[in-house]
């Protein structure tokens, strides 16, 4: 049997029982950056019914990582003996003045890297060297960087460090929710961020504040099915979690890999640029890992950091309250060319999403 | 936030493992599922696996096991006259 | 425009662009249509093409920048009718380059003109000082002959085409990184690079009406269509289901974060044809040799200038000009 046309037929299926189901206007957040680019990428929104909104939220731990970290990177790369490695999704976002990729044509060392574990490496070859490894992600990606450091210590590798610009995610959702400007009646859930924390921490999104949660893959089936059993949910009135992905997520998540998290690093606040600050939504190394802290093993200093530049609206997109052709840069001054905002510089941001697929 | 991929265990040696995504390879670090067996599958993200997939389960949802038949073998990818017809499946070109 | 040169300008994505037209173009002057090769009249009518090669590791699975420098320029000069005849190599070496690597990118070079019946008739060789150039630099100018009656441009597509592609897409951008980015990622995949005269000769002859015919390499299928597209005012609506790719580089791209329709091909052609010649133009590129996988990808409809793939979603949407370069991701 040809799998895509039987794919065809599962999503046609789908896309039916979203249509019989959205009989009043609703609105979705898909928290996560790849299910933007996933909808994106599928043209899913050109098969969701008219009175069905999709909005994206601020998802995308690049885009959310503040100016200031960025410029620390940044001044970090420009100091001799230093490397800064960082995943490629980083390296064009824009600091208060310029990225790391700008910084890097002046002769910055900066190397981008697939895994954290290519930089311990790095810095394994290069004892001579300072390496810094910018540890942005959410719960998916904050394991694998906690576990390269655990590594580190093993082998007693000194040279090598961790910029902190870890997000959490739960807490951020219920802030959005609790932020009196916005509108969500249900939440599409972050598939693979959920494969790591477990479906526990949304409970209290659906049990005290009644929205419901489904927790969804990034194949176009699943986030077809997961946008069908959120609006099935919405038009019963119901608000319940669920799980969408079970092929991937267990109900615990991976509480092994929680708890290499929990070894490493210790909540802090997060600033959410664009947003603001978000209370316990960071981590940062515990003191006996102090010294892997590169905010302490290569002081630098910053300019005052700018957050978002003038006109700006990353923040207000990042929370759903304004589609991305609604600011008044979009397509302006602002597009992937000459991005402004950090929506726009990054490959998952809102707004370039939007750009590249015309809200499709 | 999180692209991450399916791969089958093939070998595993101390805490890092060859994985297989259909027709590639890459050593994935096991430290975050240090139960893992070999042939199971694996979701790979920035060098590690990160969780074990539910074999049964995925075979429910067609997607992850979609199969691209191998090119040499089938020798085309079916084009599609794009008259209106629906597309023919790239990949297999076989019945079954 | 910043005050310096990003790598970025070098991708073959809209930055690229830019920078020709506010630099090249300006101070050189513009064609109407910017094609492959410049067809010059006078009989014989003269194609001419030049082309540098940076590729970097320079041996990499399935050939080497040698094969590649020669092929590019030779496959440029076919894809505007031409039989490639001569070809000039100019060498850029880095001070303290082995000479046993230069041996086998030349010998691979007379291997590979030979293949394609060209004959390389003059060159150069400059060295710079070590950490001047990255160890090879090599450019390439070619010349061809075309028939009085072939007349192939980028501006000729129409509503109603089909657009061909001659193989899988992605090889050899894949094959390339895989070896260069040290993603510890092993494959067997190599390199599509080859040369395409004899193929493109059996297009034009199968199919007499044949509007365009173009080699997507950097950027990939999705940045060549986007410039047909421009260059002959018309929009392309490709379809996903149809699009040969191979597993390992769906594989690879997926395990990156890559779009394989913005992977650069090399020695796969695009043929933009009438309708009614569609499928025999498809039938003769599968029964050569260098035609395997071909297919039918998509159709020329009326402006507005713009490419949009229909997925196998049933969703469409359109596909952009790349900034620049893709960039691996995590998210």
């Amino acid at each position: 049997m040809a799998p895509l046309l039987d794919e065809r037929a599962r999503a046609d299926a789908l896309v039916a029982r979203i249509q019989a189901a959205v009989t009043r206007p609703m609105a979705l957040m898909e928290v996560c950056g790849t299910h933007t680019m996933a909808i994106g990428h599928h043209g899913l929104r050109s098969r969701m019914p008219a009175g069905l909104r999709l909005v994206s939220g601020p998802g995308c731990p690049v885009c959310v990582t503040p100016a200031e970290d960025v410029d620390r990177a940044i001044a970090m790369a420009k100091e001799p003996g230093v490397i800064v490695a960082t995943f490629g999704d980083m390296i064009k976002v824009p600091g208060t003045r310029g990225s790391l990729a700008k910084a890097r044509s002046e002769g910055a060392q900066v190397q981008v890297v697939y895994s954290p574990l290519d930089a311990l490496r790095l810095a394994q070859d290069k004892p001579d060297h300072t390496v810094v490894f910018v540890g942005i992600g959410f719960e998916t990606t904050t394991p694998t960087i906690a576990a390269t450091m655990l590594r580190a210590r093993a082998a007693g590798v000194e040279n090598f460090c961790v910029l902190p610009a870890f997000k959490v995610v739960p807490q951020a959702m219920e802030a959005l929710v609790l932020s009196p400007q916005t509108d969500i009646d249900g939440f599409i859930c972050p598939g693979h961020v959920t494969a790591l924390i477990g479906v526990a921490p949304y409970l209290p999104l659906a049990e005290k504040y009644g929205v419901p949660c489904v927790v969804t893959g990034f194949e176009a089936l699943d986030i077809l099915e997961g946008v069908a059993m959120l609006v099935e949910q919405i038009a019963a009135g119901e608000a319940r979690v669920e799980n969408q992905y079970k092929r991937a997520v267990p109900y615990e998540g991976n509480p092994k890999a929680m708890a290499i998290v929990d070894q490493v690093l210790q909540p802090c606040d997060a600033m959410w640029r664009g947003v603001g600050v978000i209370p316990g939504t960071g981590l940062e190394p515990r003191p006996e890992f102090a010294s892997m802290d590169a905010r302490t093993r290569v002081p630098v200093e910053i300019p005052p950091p700018a957050d978002l530049p003038k006109g700006c609206s990353c923040g207000a997109v990042m929370l759903g309250l304004l589609l991305p052709s609604e600011c008044p840069l979009f397509g302006k001054a602002c597009t992937p060319a000459s991005a402004v905002g950090p929506c726009m510089v990054s490959s998952e941001g809102a707004c370039a999403a939007y750009y590249k697929y015309g809200g499709a | 936030m999180c692209l991450a991929v399916p791969g089958k265990v093939l070998e595993l040696e101390g805490s890092m493992g060859r994985v297989d995504f259909g027709g590639i390879q890459r050593e994935l670090c096991m430290d975050l599922l240090p139960e893992i067996e070999l042939g199971s599958w694996v979701l790979a993200h920035a060098g590690f696996a990160i969780q074990i997939l539910d074999e049964e389960e995925a075979q429910k949802t067609l997607a992850l096991f979609r199969e691209w038949a191998d090119f040499e073998a089938e020798n085309s990818l079916g084009p599609t006259p794009l008259d209106g017809v629906e597309p023919s499946g790239g990949g297999d070109g076989s019945p079954a | 425009m910043g005050a310096r040169i990003l790598l970025d300008h070098g991708e073959g994505g809209a930055a690229s662009a830019r920078l020709v037209s506010e630099v090249f173009l300006r101070w050189l002057g513009a064609p109407p249509v910017l094609e492959d090769a410049a067809v010059v009249p006078g009989a014989p009518r003269l194609a001419i093409s030049t082309d540098s090669f940076v590729v970097r590791p320079p041996f990499f699975p399935g050939g080497n920048i040698g094969k590649l420098a020669v092929c590019g320029t030779v496959n440029d000069l076919a894809m505007m009718g031409a039989t490639p005849r001569y070809l000039t190599c100019a060498f850029i070496l880095e001070e303290g380059l082995e000479l046993d690597e230069l041996d086998k990118i030349v010998a691979a070079m007379a291997a590979t003109a030979a293949e394609a019946g060209v004959t390389v008739v003059a060159g150069d060789t400059k060295v710079v000082g070590r950490g001047e150039v990255d160890g090879v630099f090599i450019n390439t100018t070619g010349v061809g002959f075309v028939p009085q009656d072939v007349t192939l441009s980028a501006g000729a597509c129409q509503p109603g085409d089909r657009v061909l592609v001659s193989g899988p897409i992605g090889d050899h951008g894949t094959a390339v990184m895989l070896a260069r980015e040290g993603f510890g990622i092993q494959s067997d995949l190599v390199s599509c690079c080859q040369p395409l005269a004899d193929l493109a000769a059996v297009v034009l002859e199968v199919a007499p009406g044949l509007r365009c015919m173009r080699d997507p390499t950097r950027g990939g299928l999705a940045t060549t269509l986007l410039e047909l597209c421009e260059a002959s005012s018309v929009g392309i609506v490709l379809s996903e289901a149809a699009l040969p790719i191979r597993r390992q580089v769906r594989a690879a791209t997926d395990l990156l974060g890559l779009d394989p329709l913005y992977v650069a091909c090399e020695g796969r052609l695009i043929a933009v044809v009438p309708d009614h010649q569609a499928d025999a133009a498809l039938a003769a590129m599968r029964a050569h040799p260098r035609g395997v996988g071909a297919a039918i990808v998509g159709a020329v409809v009326e402006a507005p200038a713009k490419l949009v793939l229909e997925t196998g979603m049933g969703g469409r949407r359109p596909l952009v000009a790349l900034e620049g370069a893709q960039l691996p991701r995590i998210c």
